[in-house]
């Protein structure tokens, strides 16, 4: 834009210009006038002014002219002073300002031209009008002319107010404030509160002004200050020292400046809000103040602020911080006598104010626009107020105001006063009768009702019943109120209470009235009492019973009974039984008559009760049984068409040794069952009745029923009885449980049993594993045989009756079956007759085949065919043919591995088996080749090694241990001297045959005595003394191998004397002597081949 | 014990007084009862009527008085600062001397008021007593305001308040016994409603601690008073 040559052109000489309005031609004069400034406060007129030099020319004046702008004419004025009072002109105005001299003449004339843009708009400068002080609120109030007259239209001002303090007068606060000049005075006001009390320190306040004309294009510009005013001083203010704000009350959580004022020569030591100090902040010189903030609740007397002076002053002041009023709570009002209304509220949370700080409340109401004070007890949680009950308003609409220091809050209420009534307690309440049935109430209410009706409750109640009975009634004024009560029972104790409302619109009931009792008055007994009647068995005598009457059928005391007998209409007996009893007895004499029955009472005799005596007769008479109903025993009948006039069911409670009290039901005539109820059954209790049907000319006896309320287990256990017992049974025998144990009607019993000690921990067959159990529900059986038990064995019988009630106690027996004798005779007499049997058999064979076993085993000339000698020397040189009877699987080994020539010794060994000479021949063995092997077995080397104890000699053959041993030992010279016995023995016999020699390696033990004998007396012997020999076996491959020079008389290697060959007669008996079972054995085995 | 005195008495007191046997609860209603002080004022005038023995009987009782007057000035003060807040409460709080209007203070020191004369001891301890009894009405009026909820303080402000009545009255029968002047009706009262709170409680402290220190001295006194005058 300012590249644009002309427009920079243009600029250029307006500003010129503008320099030329002002600035007039230098005249070069001295005097002349020139810097004309010109300012208005009113837009109005404005103050010129100019500055010219006067020094050498005293008296110098100055003409100015200017252009009026209405007349456009020129006005000059002149003045001595160097400014001028000339009107505000629109747009621009020329000046001509000439200085003149004492004489009039001209000294200089200078011309301005004034535009409206340098003039200045500056206000008049205002004056507070008044300064004042709220000292409790800390507020100040000012107030100020606006001078608003000044101007002809209304403006915009704008004022600013400044807040000094303090002797330095450092700003507190520089507030701004706005208002419109209306064109006339107006006085303005404006005020402050300051955060700390007024009474701390000074205030001071001024203010200035700025008008804001918008048409106005000179400059504007705020005025002068006002001059400084001062907060006027508190009247009270103490010469002494004090703590401010005083007595101050603040909202909970407020921050409250506290300052201390002491005098002249004091100072201040320190400041404490409560117990707690606080910094000091000085405000001059006389005054420091503390600040708290968030202050809490405070105790009633309120909290103190103090501060301890030096040398010696203690100043406070006390601080009460609470809570505004909270809002009534449960506002109510209610009037309970239609003279005043009562409003009642909670006043919620407390403000923690007390007395004069506490929350005041005023009841208004607005349609009558009156209000009442409340004067309540701040201590009460409620409140009330009462307020008049104005005649002709029935709509109150309420509000209640509450309000203490701290703020204030309301409850508004509208009601129809008709619909609020609470009536007061009714007192004097009396009730009286005269009747037994009727009772009159009277009760007083305060209070004027007329314009409304009231209802009342009149609550009736005696021991066991309850009932209200409102009634309605017209209001009164202050007055009495009657009722009438009907339906009591005669004689009978009711208490009455009353309450009240109002009937049309109810609200709330009046409390109860005080409670009063009444007693009605006796009527005759409501009905007759219920009768029974008993025959005697024989018929003369009736006993008449009847039952007590209830208390409401009484309608008083009962004081006799009157019995009469009727016989067609007429009276043949009466008397009269007083109370308590309940029966009597009629002599009837033959004939029948009806019984009539009759209560009596002061106020009368009540209806008869009548019955006949006659009884008709019944037969076949079932017992029933009854069911327990747990509460009372269920009976029923089979209904008979003859029966007109009902059933009567009868029974007896006997209760220990007195005669038992007969009791009876009634059933109408289409009952067939009913449940008995008594108070006096008990359970497990067996009760008997007879059912009695009533037809037109008497009573029957139809049916006994028996039964129980509820059935119990049994009390006690059966006695029962173990009647015999043997050895795999047991046969038990019980008896009845009395039917007064029983306790119910018995289902069975239940037999236990099981295997068990007395004395066993178990106590009850309850836990016990292996129990079994027997369930007899037959109770016709008295007795049970329990089979298939062990013998010799202990059981453990239990034995318990049941119900439907339960399971009885247990009788418990211990019982041990008898031995089992013909098993145990069984096995002692088969082994026996087997082996009797044997011994037959074999004695038989043995005879039968004696000439054999002679030949075999004993021959009367020993065949040396048969003699292991000829073995012996046919193996001598072999030296192991012994081999071959020795010949066991364990002992084949050894056989097989000792010998160096064992390939010959095999081959030799099969050939003898082999041989038939030597099948037959074989009298070492005592048994055929094939039972070699069962005899070699028996002959197993480790038997002779047991027997063997003498220490090894030296040996050609090392590797054959066994047998080479027991030879050579045998021929050692020393003889066991515990062997020598059986030596000797021997030796003194007779002849002997060989086999009897004795032989170390064996034991004959059942060496019978008369066996020795035969054989010292019998067959052949050996020439050569046996004694010497001292051979163990004489097929002994030992024996056979030895070659010592011995070797000749003991050794069957000679092949000079076949008799010394044959070998010893033990050596054939050997086997038959060592071992019996063998012998057996053997014996059985050998038989086959005979 | 009558029921007048068992209200009168705190429960400190009373397991105190206990102690102190009937002849103390005698004295009680001697001072206690409003009849009796009527009486006692009336029979003042003609004091020469009492005998030495009753004088001596008078003093004896009278100073029980004071014994018990001490238990309950200290109580009542220790339960007036509980009710203030700080610093009354505090236990070592100890304001500057405050003239009560009214009051004469016990400022003569303890040497100098043995050896006052009993004359002069018996009318400024009648002098204060006839003072007393008003300016505890008047704290108890200000707790009434501060602390409407300290029964307790109230209480024992106004059993206070009889019991100095009381010993008013007493101390006023033996100055006439002894024939000595009384002093001038007192203006028994705070004068106008204090100005601040504070001021209030300032005021009251004052007040019970002066009622306590003039218990003290009323002992002291009437102590001495029992020597000079056995039974």
């Amino acid at each position: 834009m300012w590249d644009n040559p002309s427009l920079r052109c243009l600029l250029a000489i307006t500003f010129l210009h503008l320099l030329s309005l002002i600035y007039s031609q230098e005249t070069g004069f001295p005097e002349a006038p020139e810097n004309l400034k010109c300012i208005t406060h009113d837009l109005n007129r404005m103050i010129c002014s100019w500055d010219a030099t006067s020094s050498a020319n005293l008296g110098l004046t100055y003409k100015i002219c200017y252009t009026n702008s209405e007349h456009f004419s020129l006005v000059c004025i002149e003045t001595e002073g160097k400014r001028a009072d000339i009107p505000v002109t629109v747009g621009s105005t020329n000046i001509r300002i000439t200085t003149l001299n004492a004489s009039g003449t001209s000294l200089a004339t200078e011309t301005f031209v004034l535009s409206e843009e340098n003039v200045s708009l500056i206000p008049l400068t205002p004056q507070i009008l008044n300064l004042s002080a709220d000292f409790s609120t800390y507020t100040l109030y000012l107030k100020w002319n606006d001078s608003g007259s000044v101007f002809q239209y209304e403006l915009d001002a704008s004022w600013q107010i400044q807040i000094l303090r303090k002797e330095t007068l450092e700003t507190v606060a520089l507030m701004n404030y706005d208002s419109k000049l209306t064109g006339k005075d107006s006085i303005l006001s404006w005020n402050w509160t300051s955060d700390i009390p007024l009474e701390c320190t000074s205030y001071y306040v001024k203010i200035r002004c700025y008008i804001n004309e918008p048409y106005f294009t000179g400059r504007k510009e705020w005025s002068e200050w006002s001059p400084i005013r001062t907060v006027p001083e508190k009247d009270t203010k103490p010469n002494s020292a004090m703590v401010f704000p005083q007595d101050k009350v603040v909202l909970v959580g407020s921050n409250v400046t506290f300052c201390c004022l002491y005098n002249e020569g004091e100072s201040i030591k320190f400041m404490n809000y409560g117990s707690k100090s606080y910094p000091l902040l000085r405000l001059n010189k006389w005054s420091s103040a503390i600040k708290v903030q968030n202050v809490s609740a405070s105790i009633s007397s309120g909290t103190n602020v103090w501060c301890l002076l030096e040398p010696d002053g203690l100043e406070g002041t006390v601080l009460f911080v609470g809570y505004a009023p909270d809002t009534p709570q449960n506002l109510n009002c209610e009037t309970r006598t239609f003279i005043t209304i009562t409003c009642s509220w909670n006043p919620g949370r407390a403000t923690a104010l007390y007395r004069q700080r506490q929350t005041k409340y005023i009841l208004f109401e607005r349609i009558s626009k009156e209000n009442v004070t409340c004067k309540v007890d701040e201590l009460n949680k409620e409140h009330y107020c009462d307020f008049p009950v104005h005649a002709n308003q029935k709509i109150y609409n309420f509000t209640l105001g509450a309000s203490n220091p701290l703020g204030q809050a309301e409850s508004s209420l509208l009601i129809d006063v008709n619909q609020r009534v609470h009536l007061e307690t009714p007192v004097k309440f009396t009730v009286s009768t005269n009747s037994s049935t009727n009772a009159h109430l009277s009760w007083y209410i305060p209070g004027n009702f007329i314009q409304i009706r009231l209802l009342c409750q009149i609550e009736i109640s005696n021991s066991n019943s309850e009932r209200q009975l409102n009634v309605s009634m017209a209001g009164a004024e202050n007055s009495n109120y009657r009722a009438w009560v009907d339906a009591l029972h005669p004689y009978a104790t009711y208490t009455f209470r009353v309450r009240c409302s109002a009937s049309e619109h109810f609200w709330r009931w009046s409390k109860w009235s005080e409670e009063k009792k009444l007693t009605t008055l006796e009527a005759p007994p409501a009905r007759g009492p219920a009768i029974w009647r008993e025959r005697s068995p024989v018929g003369e005598t009736l006993t008449v019973f009847w039952k007590p009457l209830l208390l409401s059928e009484a309608n008083g005391i009962i004081l006799s009974h009157e019995v009469s007998c009727y016989s067609r209409e007429i009276m043949l007996k009466a008397h009269e039984v007083p109370v308590p009893l309940n029966s009597t007895e009629i002599k009837l004499g033959g004939n029948d008559c009806l019984i009539s029955v009759v209560a009596k009472n002061r106020a009368g005799s009540s209806p008869p009760s009548r019955i006949t005596s006659m009884d008709l007769p019944s037969d076949d008479v079932k017992t029933e049984l009854a069911i327990a109903a747990g509460n009372g025993i269920y009976i029923s009948w089979h209904s008979d068409p003859n029966v007109t006039c009902g059933y009567t069911l009868k029974w007896c409670i006997s209760s220990g040794s007195e005669p038992c009290n007969v009791d009876w039901e009634m059933f109408p005539s289409n009952a067939t069952d009913a449940v008995i109820k008594s108070a006096l059954f008990q359970p497990g209790v067996r009760y008997n009745f007879s059912l009695y049907g009533c037809k037109h000319n008497g009573y029957q006896l139809l049916q006994n029923i028996t039964g129980y309320m509820k059935e119990l287990p049994p009390k006690v256990a059966p006695n029962f009885t173990v009647e015999e017992t043997s050895s795999d049974s047991i046969l038990v025998k019980w008896e009845d449980i009395p039917v007064e144990d029983c306790q119910g009607f018995l289902k069975g019993y239940i037999l236990y049993f099981a295997k068990g000690e007395k004395g066993s921990s178990k106590t009850s067959f309850t836990d016990e594993e292996n129990k079994t159990e027997k369930n007899i529900t037959d109770l016709t059986k008295k007795s049970l045989r329990i089979l298939d038990l062990q013998g010799k064995t202990s059981y453990r019988l239990g034995l318990r009756a049941y119900t439907v009630g339960g399971i009885g106690p247990s009788k418990d027996l211990y019982v041990v079956t008898k031995e089992n004798s013909v098993g145990l005779i069984i096995a002692i007499l088969i082994p026996v007759a087997v082996a009797v049997v044997l011994g037959v058999v074999t004695s038989i064979l043995c005879y039968q085949k004696r000439e054999w076993i002679k030949e075999t085993f004993y021959p009367d000339i020993p065949n040396p065919e048969n003699s292991k000698a000829l073995q012996f020397q046919k193996n001598i040189c072999e030296g192991n043919t012994a081999l071959k009877t020795l010949e066991m699987n364990p002992c084949t080994p050894n056989s097989v591995e000792v010998v160096e020539t064992q390939s010959t010794v095999l081959k030799i060994e099969d050939t003898e088996i082999i041989s038939p000479v030597a099948d037959s021949e074989l009298p070492e063995d005592g048994s055929d080749p094939e039972t070699g092997s069962h005899v070699v077995v028996s002959y197993c080397p480790p038997i002779i090694e047991e027997e063997i104890s003498s220490p090894p000699i030296d040996e050609p053959v090392g590797s054959s241990q066994v047998i080479y041993i027991d030879i050579q030992s045998m021929y050692q010279p020393q003889v066991n001297p515990e062997e020598e016995p059986e030596i000797n023995f021997v030796t003194t016999a007779g002849y002997k045959p060989q086999m009897q020699l004795p032989i170390n390696a064996m034991k004959m033990e059942s060496h019978s005595p008369t066996e020795e004998d035969l054989d010292k007396t019998a067959g052949y012997r050996p020439q050569a003394n046996t004694n010497v020999w001292k051979l163990d076996s004489p097929d002994s491959p030992i024996s056979i191998q030895s070659n010592n020079e011995n070797g000749s008389f003991g050794s069957p290697c000679s092949i000079n004397s076949r008799q010394f060959l044959i070998p010893p007669k033990d050596y054939e008996d050997s086997p038959t002597h060592n071992n019996t079972g063998w012998s057996f054995t053997n014996f059985f085995q050998n038989k086959p081949n005979d | 014990m009558n029921f007048l005195s068992r209200r009168l008495l705190s429960p400190g007191a009373r397991s105190k007084a206990h102690g102190s046997g009937p002849e103390l609860n005698k004295l009680f209603v001697h001072f206690l009862s409003p009849v009796d002080r009527a009486n006692l004022l009336s029979s003042a005038s003609s004091s020469s009527s009492l005998s030495q023995q009753e004088v001596a009987t008078k003093i004896k009782q009278t100073h029980r008085l004071t014994v018990l007057l001490k238990h309950c000035s200290e109580q009542l003060l220790a339960e007036y600062v509980r009710h203030q807040g700080e610093p009354f409460s505090s236990p070592d709080f100890q304001p500057p001397a405050m003239a009560v209007p009214g009051l004469p203070s016990p400022s003569i020191p303890p040497e100098a008021w043995l050896a006052l004369s009993d004359g002069k001891r018996l009318w400024h301890l009648t002098a204060a007593y006839a003072t007393l009894p008003g300016l505890l009405g008047s704290v108890r009026r200000q707790q009434a305001e501060l602390n409407p909820l300290a029964s307790e303080l109230h209480r024992q402000l106004e059993a206070a308040a009889r019991q100095c009545l009381g010993l008013a009255g007493n101390l006023e029968r033996i100055m006439g016994a002894l024939g000595l002047p009384g002093p001038p009706p007192p203006s028994s009262s705070l004068g106008g409603p204090p100005t601040s709170a504070f001021l209030a409680k300032l005021s009251g402290y004052h007040v019970c601690r002066l009622h306590r220190d003039w218990a003290m001295r009323s002992h002291e006194a009437l102590g001495l008073l029992r020597t000079k005058y056995p039974l």
